[in-house]
C-alpha cells in the first residue's frame, strides 16, 4: 500500500511544522536560519497544490536541511523518500532527533500506518554536484540556502570559526553561496526546484537560475543538448513572504528583524 | 509505524568521491559497514519503478556484495541479477528484492571508501560524512 500522508490540509501541516524544534545556538559561521514552521508549511503546501508533488513515488532533496522543518513537511505530505544534506554535525544531530521524534508511533492520531523514508548526509552543498554520480536523481529539490551576506573580511574576524571552516573544508567567503545552493539543486533535480531568497536579490537569482538551466544536460546521457526556456524549463517567482530573524541570532542585530523573502520555482517541463 | 532511520543503499548509490583531486570516477564507494540492520519498510512498487531508471544498478549489486561478504546479517541478502530486467516494471519479484536492497537495509556504523585512493568517509549514527579538506578538493 502506498504511503499515507500524515497531514490532510494546510492547517495540519502548519501545526506540525511549528512544532519542529529549532537551533538553540544558531551558528553564524554557517548563517544558520531555520525555516519558520508557517513559512515552510505555506511554501510546501502551495507547491503540492500546484504540482501534485511530494507523492509516494517521488524523491526529494533538501539542501541545507538544518533542524529539518522542510524535510518534515515533505515527509508529512507523503513523499516516498527525502534526503537532507547539511554541513554541520550539530544540525544533523538535531534534525535526526526531530525526525525520529515526529514520526514515532505515539504521534499518529489516526493510527494509520505511516512510513517515512529518509536519509541524512553530511556534506558541503557547494561540492555536492561533484560528489553525486549522476545529475537529475531527485524529483524535487527544496532549499533555504544561507543568504550569502558575508565577505571574507567579515568572516576573518571570527578566528575560531575560520579554523573550523578550514577543517570542515568550506571556503571562508559565503558570498554567492545562495547561488551555489541553487545551482546544486538545479543539477540534482529532474523535476522541480524550490528555493528561498531575499526578495531584493530575486532578479539576479532568477537570471542565474536561467543560466544554470540553459547549461543543464537534457538527460544523464553524454550528449548534451541546450534547454530552451518555455519549452524545456520555466523559472518563476511564486511567493513573497515575510521572514522574521529572531533575536537569538544576534551577532550583528540588536533586535528582531523582518526581511522579505521570495520563493523561486524552477520546473523542468520535459 | 516509524522507527530510527540510518543510511540506506539508495543514498550509497548516489555518492562518489569524485570531489577529491585526482579521483577519476570514485564510484562505487566500497561499503565497509560494521553495523547494519534490516528494517521492515513497507514495499512500494511504484516508488521503486519510478526511481530505478535514475539509479546505477552496478552500485546496488556492488553494495550488496560488500555486505554479504562482511557477513553482518543473520541471513544473506537476496541475490540480485547483474542487470535490471527489461520487464522490471511488472516484475514484482525483482522489485521486491530491489526494494529490500535499496530501502530496508540500514547502515548504522562503518565507512565508505574511495575505490581509487582508499580515503575513508565515516558513517556514524547512520549519517555518512562526505566532507573533505580544502587541500583535497579538486
Amino acid at each position: 500500500a502506498p504511503v499515507q500522508p500524515l497531514v490532510r490540509n494546510r492547517k495540519q501541516l502548519e501545526s506540525l511544522l511549528q512544532q519542529v524544534p529549532t537551533f538553540a545556538n544558531p551558528q553564524s559561521r554557517w548563517e544558520q536560519y531555520a525555516t519558520p514552521g508557517e513559512v515552510a508549511a505555506s511554501w510546501l503546501y502551495d507547491a503540492k497544490m500546484r504540482w501534485n508533488c511530494f507523492t509516494a513515488e517521488q524523491s526529494v532533496l533538501d539542501l541545507g536541511c538544518g533542524p529539518g522543518a522542510l524535510m518534515t513537511g515533505c515527509l508529512a505530505l507523503g513523499s516516498g523518500y527525502v534526503c537532507g544534506v547539511d554541513i554541520d554535525s550539530d544540525s544533523l544531530d538535531l534534525c535526526r532527533s526531530n525526525l525520529m521524534e515526529l514520526f514515532s508511533p505515539g504521534n499518529d492520531d489516526d493510527d494509520n500506518d505511516v512510513s517515512a523514508n529518509w536519509d541524512l548526509l553530511q556534506a558541503d552543498v557547494t561540492r555536492l554536484s561533484a560528489g553525486l554520480v549522476h545529475q537529475r536523481q531527485f524529483d524535487v529539490v527544496v532549499t533555504n540556502p544561507p543568504f550569502g551576506t558575508y565577505s571574507d573580511a567579515k568572516l576573518s574576524h571570527k578566528s575560531n570559526s575560520n579554523r573550523r571552516n578550514k577543517k570542515a573544508g568550506q571556503s571562508t567567503s559565503s558570498k554567492g553561496i545562495d547561488i551555489a545552493f541553487l545551482e546544486a539543486g538545479i543539477a540534482a533535480s529532474c523535476g522541480l526546484v524550490f528555493s528561498l531568497h531575499k526578495t531584493t536579490t530575486m532578479p539576479f537569482v532568477m537570471h542565474r537560475a536561467r543560466q544554470a538551466c540553459a547549461r543543464k544536460l537534457m538527460s544523464n546521457d553524454d550528449v548534451a543538448s541546450a534547454m530552451v526556456e518555455g519549452r524545456d524549463y520555466s523559472v518563476s517567482q511564486v511567493a513573497n513572504l515575510r521572514y522574521n530573524l529572531n533575536r537569538s541570532y544576534n551577532h550583528h542585530l540588536k533586535e528582531s528583524k523582518d526581511i522579505e523573502v521570495s520563493i523561486l520555482e524552477v520546473a523542468f517541463l520535459r | 509505524i516509524f522507527k530510527i532511520s540510518n543510511m540506506k543503499l539508495i543514498l550509497h548509490n548516489m555518492l562518489t568521491s569524485a570531489m577529491i583531486k585526482g579521483v577519476k570516477k570514485g564510484y562505487p564507494l566500497l561499503l565497509r559497514a560494521t553495523k547494519v540492520e534490516l528494517q521492515p519498510v513497507e514495499f512500494d512498487a511504484g516508488f521503486v519503478v519510478h526511481m530505478l531508471p535514475r539509479l546505477d544498478w552496478s552500485g546496488v549489486t556492488a553494495a550488496v556484495q560488500c555486505l554479504n561478504q562482511l557477513d553482518l546479517l543473520q541471513d544473506p541478502l537476496p541475490e540480485l541479477p547483474p542487470t535490471v530486467p527489461d520487464d522490471y516494471a511488472n516484475n514484482e519479484d525483482f522489485l521486491r528484492k530491489a526494494h529490500i536492497a535499496l530501502m530496508q537495509l540500514d547502515v548504522i556504523e562503518g565507512c565508505l571508501v574511495c575505490p581509487e585512493t582508499g580515503r575513508e568517509f565515516p558513517i556514524a549514527k547512520g549519517i555518512p560524512n562526505m566532507l573533505i579538506n580544502d587541500n583535497e578538493a579538486a
